[in-house]
């Protein structure tokens, strides 16, 4: 047994020329393998992270009912505004922010022309983190300095005719069936994926609605976790603590209904593409292996004569392969780990996606099980592709396999 | 042994090329059908500010322009919105909602983003019908077979109701939008709004790539004043934005498989070159020159470049065409709920670059190998291998 590890090597060493044609064909195969999966991981972790960034916050806490019924009956569904679920949900280790925000729907009113606006009411401080993506086309976002001042879809305000600067009149119903009115400035204009949404869609202050609906409480708590990984026992844990309040606590992917199809889709077809690279990486280190084995028919031929069984000889072969594969995978780990961790620091970069305004920097995302998959699928690809040839020429009469190609 | 990683090379690359363009043309067809049709022509005006007082931006005599449209060549079908807003009522309590007033069998026809939830989809024959949005019908608990009211106020300043049976519930792309829109067939539209006008036109042409033909023959023949022309990529950046994110997204990933091809076919004309060292030391010890044997080593990669490229070439368009008639099936995308067929398009620019990286890869890996080999002095060669 460790006659044939020593054999295997010696061959090895004595084949210098193969041997790192060998090992070049497996180190870039994985390199390249590492990079292309690296890259679609990160494409497909930053899309998950802008949609919980940009609209939905990781959980979204409200009372039981107001997804389904809340459009019909908003005052029915209030959650209040101070209680012991808050508290403890603001004291959740890993929590990055809270924010409350209130839905309700009224009229805009700019001189004599009166439109119907449907508003999200948010805590700017907060929101500057929970909705970083919203696109503000002009004038600026919300501030906490400035509680009368909004800012309106793109769509509504041409329909009103305003600019940013102006003044408006927002006008609702109150919580106890009266109407009550505020007047605010428009700080600035906001575009979303939607363009129904934008011309009927305003956001204003969390104070400045509860002033205007004379309540105190919100609709939705949308929490940010520091990590996407913990969400899962944050949400066990709160749903077990507060099994008998009148909570949901729903996760962000039932609501991201755009980014799972855009996520599946993506995956779908990034996948054939992952399929094409692996096969072309594949044939490439079986064509390698396939090469040089094959020139050493004389060799094995050689060998035969002298004595050595078929079973030896194709266990050398295979130590070899498993040598030269183990070799080139790890060569290849660390070529693609030192690539991708250039290509991350210098970054890629990407055009805006659709719906945002700033585009992004690329990188490549290498995680431990991609290391070991494409580890792996190289090993393996090796060992096949030495041992076949090696049977084939083993498996010839001796004097044929000796004067072969002379 | 080269020719199969030149044949293998070629053959991804024309798979992957025609699998990316395929996504692009499917991403294409999808906005046109779900959506906007190729072309829209509105009263000037309407796009930016039809939101709130639609019947203001109207297109009178909407059927001559109609046929005068439906004539030009590559047009395939015109057919006639009317947007309108007003108050719903089904008795207990009232809610404000956005409308359209569509020709139902012209619309199913192009392709639809609006999928029905319960009930059915409106079709030529019905009168007085409508179709909710699902988040309203469930905020006002509307059902299949209830008779609502709709309250709009006209544009000479009346009021004017109608009552519809409701006949299904809808659901599109965005919740925000079914929570406050509602379809009625056309003529209901027109009538409600005491108008006889359409307010967009909507043209679907036979073949996509002639829009920008159909769009610049509209807008000479139309009265720039009055009308505004919009194509479909200009009524929404998502496409276009798609497009050069994916643009970018898959360009790197074709980069790597070009990288990994030139890779694999340069590793096997070299060693297929080195290889063979023993046998160029006898040529040249039987008197053949250095150049003859450069000669050879490269007018031998010549030909197994160019037969290697064509067979992959051949292959790879067999193969696209054999995956093309099966269909790799993919999930719906963001905007609908029913998946799609990929296939593997056959594009000419493709197939040409292909080859010609394939070729021009084997030729130019082979220079290096063939002035080394030329170069070993006779002895160290005739012992090589040996």
């Amino acid at each position: 047994m460790s006659t044939d590890f020593f054999l295997a090597a010696r061959n090895i060493a004595r084949q210098r020329r193969r041997s790192a044609f060998a090992l070049a064909a497996i180190a870039f195969g994985v390199a390249a393998l590492i990079v292309a999966n690296g890259f679609i991981d990160w494409i497909l972790f930053k899309h998950r992270e802008t949609t919980i960034l940009s609209q939905f916050g990781h959980i979204q806490v409200s009372r039981k009912g107001h997804f389904e019924k809340g459009t019909a009956d908003p005052f029915a569904y209030l959650l209040p505004k101070n209680s012991p679920a808050l508290d403890a949900i603001q004291g959740l280790p890993g929590l990055r922010v809270v924010g409350r925000r209130l839905a309700f729907s009224g009229l805009v009113s700019k001189g004599d022309e009166t439109v119907s606006f449907v508003a999200e009411a948010v805590e700017p401080d907060k929101e500057h983190i929970l909705s970083s993506s919203l696109r503000i086309s002009r004038g600026e976002d919300l501030a906490v300095d400035d509680p009368k001042g909004i800012i309106l879809g793109l769509g509504l305000a041409a329909n009103l005719g305003i600019d940013v600067g102006d003044r408006v009149v927002l006008i609702a119903n109150t919580v106890k069936g009266g109407v009550n009115a505020v007047e605010c400035r428009v700080r600035g204009l906001f575009a979303t994926m939607s363009k129904a949404y934008d011309d009927v869609a305003l956001r204003v202050p969390l104070t400045t609605a509860q002033t205007l609906l004379k309540v105190e409480g919100a609709h939705v708590w949308a929490l940010l976790l520091e990590d996407t990984e913990q969400v899962p026992p944050t949400l066990t844990a709160l749903r077990q603590r507060f099994a008998n309040d009148d909570l949901v606590f729903t996760e962000w992917i039932e609501l991201a209904d755009f980014h799972v199809k855009a996520a599946s889709l993506f995956a779908k077809q990034v996948g054939v593409m992952r399929f094409i690279i692996a096969v072309i990486i594949v044939l490439s280190i079986f064509n390698t292996m396939m090469m040089s084995v094959m020139e050493r028919t004389t060799e094995i031929g050689t060998s035969m004569a002298l004595g050595l069984t078929r079973r030896r000889i194709l266990h050398i072969f295979l130590v070899e392969g498993a040598m030269l594969g183990a070799v080139g995978g790890l060569l290849g780990l660390a070529l693609g780990s030192v690539l991708a961790w250039t290509v991350s620091y210098i970054g890629i970069p990407m055009p805006p996606p659709p719906g945002q305004s700033w585009g992004f920097i690329g990188e490549v995302l290498v995680s431990t099980r991609l290391c070991v998959e494409v580890f792996f699928l190289a090993v393996g690809s090796t060992l096949l592709a030495s041992v076949l040839p090696a049977r084939k020429a083993s498996r010839m009469v001796i004097v044929d396999a000796l004067r072969f190609n002379r | 042994m080269t020719l199969g990683a030149v044949f293998f090379g070629v053959m991804s690359l024309v798979l992957s090329g025609g699998f990316i363009a395929d996504m692009f043309i499917q991403l294409r067809e999808a906005v046109i059908h779900s959506q906007f049709g190729h072309i829209q022509i509105n009263a000037r005006g309407f796009f930016e500010k039809g939101a709130r007082a639609p019947d203001k931006f109207m297109i009178g005599d909407s059927d001559r322009l109609k046929q005068e449209i439906a004539r030009l060549r590559g047009v395939d079908d015109v057919m006639a919105r009317v947007s309108f807003s007003g108050l719903l009522s089904t008795g207990r309590s009232d809610r404000s909602i956005i409308g359209e007033g569509i020709e139902p069998n012209r619309e199913s026809k192009l392709g639809t983003y609006i999928r029905i939830e319960s009930g059915r989809a409106l079709i030529d024959d019905d009168k007085y019908k409508m179709i909710v949005g699902k988040g309203l019908a469930d905020a006002f608990k509307i059902n299949v077979g209830d008779r609502v009211s709709v309250l709009v106020s006209t544009s000479g300043g009346g009021l004017n109701t109608l009552d519809f049976d409701v006949v299904g519930t809808f659901k599109s792309f965005s919740r925000d939008y079914d929570a406050r829109a509602v379809r009625v067939p056309l003529a209901a539209a027109q009538s409600l709004l005491n108008a006889d006008g359409v307010n967009t036109l909507v043209v679907s042409l036979a073949d996509s790539l002639d829009t920008g033909r159909v769009a610049g023959l509209l807008a000479g023949q139309l009265d720039p004043q009055k009308f505004e022309i919009k194509k479909w990529n200009e009524l929404s950046d998502f496409h276009d934005k798609t497009v050069a994110l994916y643009d970018r997204q898959f360009g790197i990933l074709r980069m790597i498989v070009l990288i990994m091809v030139l890779l694999s076919v340069a590793n096997s004309v070299n060693m297929g070159a080195f290889e063979r060292v023993g046998e160029f030391g006898t040529m040249m010890a039987i008197g053949n020159r250095r150049s003859v044997i450069f000669r050879l080593v490269m007018a031998e990669n010549v030909l197994i470049g160019a037969i290697g490229s064509t067979a992959g070439l051949l292959v790879g368009v067999a193969v696209a065409l054999a995956i093309s008639a099966i269909g790799i099936p993919m999930p719906p995308p963001p905007s609908s709920d029913v998946g799609y067929m990929a296939h593997i398009r056959v594009v000419p620019s493709e197939l040409v670059l292909a080859f010609a990286i394939g070729f021009l890869a084997t030729i130019a890996a082979a220079v290096f190998p063939a002035r080394r080999v030329a170069r070993i002095p006779v002895v160290d060669a005739l012992r090589y291998n040996v």
